[in-house]
């Protein structure tokens, strides 16, 4: 079903979703290779991770290798189907005003 | 909220770019560690087969099954949602492996030179086909270890078992690390 999703269009968590939902299932993305997909700084990148975990839209996961704090991310079912309904949505968009 | 088409086009063109991207990406992280593995299998082993040429088969099938062994291992260690991509790979490598193999039964080589070269290029020839369908970096590694392997066969008259182990063998090492970053 398409349905328009507010935290999920905003230009950096869009970005983000589509690099998540690219990999494959149960796979995560380290921070760093993020902010280097989506182009966003470590700042910025950080708070739009923050909202979308909070929606339930990608899980979290920190560790340490040795000394070195490691985040990484994954996507989960149900921000696979909000991501899902929101790509929907804009080719419904497309649809009908083509 | 109201999109117009032109926003919608445009956020769905982001998507596509950023999908790519990452998709891409993960594929180079995954391959990295086996193109660093086989570049070190590379150095010895025609590191070797320059120093003890009699025995280079030996020494090939030796390095080829602790590399394979090794390759296999990596797969399972840090691929755990690619099976079927390690399943297709696996594929290409037994027919790459089987290609060779009736290569040189119809036409055999007449030296040890030509087998050392011929391997090569058609691992070449492989990364490049692999790279038209998965990124460029492995189309440009194919390139990079043919045009290698050609010039060590044309231009040095001897030790071209220690060419391939240095810039063979350094090529994949130096793309491996490559593929890691971003």
């Amino acid at each position: 079903m398409a349905q328009f999703d507010d935290i999920i269009h905003q230009p950096v968590r869009l970005k983000i979703m589509a690099a998540l939902k690219a990999l494959p299932r149960g796979e995560q993305l380290e921070f760093v290779r993020l902010r280097a997909i989506v182009e966003a700084t470590e700042g910025n990148l950080g708070a739009h991770i923050g909202t979308l975990e909070k929606a339930g839209y990608i899980v979290v996961e920190k560790d340490f290798i040795g000394k070195k704090p490691r985040t990484r991310v994954a996507i989960s079912a149900s921000g696979k189907t909000a991501f899902d309904q929101h790509v929907a949505y804009l080719h419904g968009i497309l649809s009908i005003a083509g | 909220m109201t999109i117009s088409k032109e926003q919608a086009e445009s956020a769905l063109q982001d998507l596509e770019h950023i999908a790519h991207r990452s998709a891409t990406l993960y594929k180079y992280a995954k391959m990295s560690p086996h193109l660093i593995l086989w570049g070190c299998v590379w150095m010895a082993a025609y590191g070797l087969s320059d120093a003890l040429p009699s025995e280079a088969g030996l020494i090939w099938l030796i390095a080829d099954s602790v590399g394979a062994a090794l390759s296999i291992y990596m797969a399972r260690v840090y691929g755990r949602a690619i099976c079927k991509e390690h399943r297709r790979i696996g594929a290409v490598i037994l027919t790459v492996l089987a290609f060779t193999m009736a290569t040189f039964a119809i036409l055999p080589p007449h030296s040890g030179k030509q087998m050392s070269a011929f391997v090569p290029l058609v691992i070449a020839t492989t990364y490049v086909l692999l790279g038209i369908w998965h990124g460029r970096r492995l189309v440009i590694l194919g390139v990079l270890i043919g045009a290698l392997t050609l010039l060590g066969f044309f231009l040095l008259h001897s030790h071209f078992n220690l060419w391939m182990a240095t810039v063979g063998g350094g090529a994949l090492i130096l793309t491996g690390a490559w593929l890691r970053r971003v």
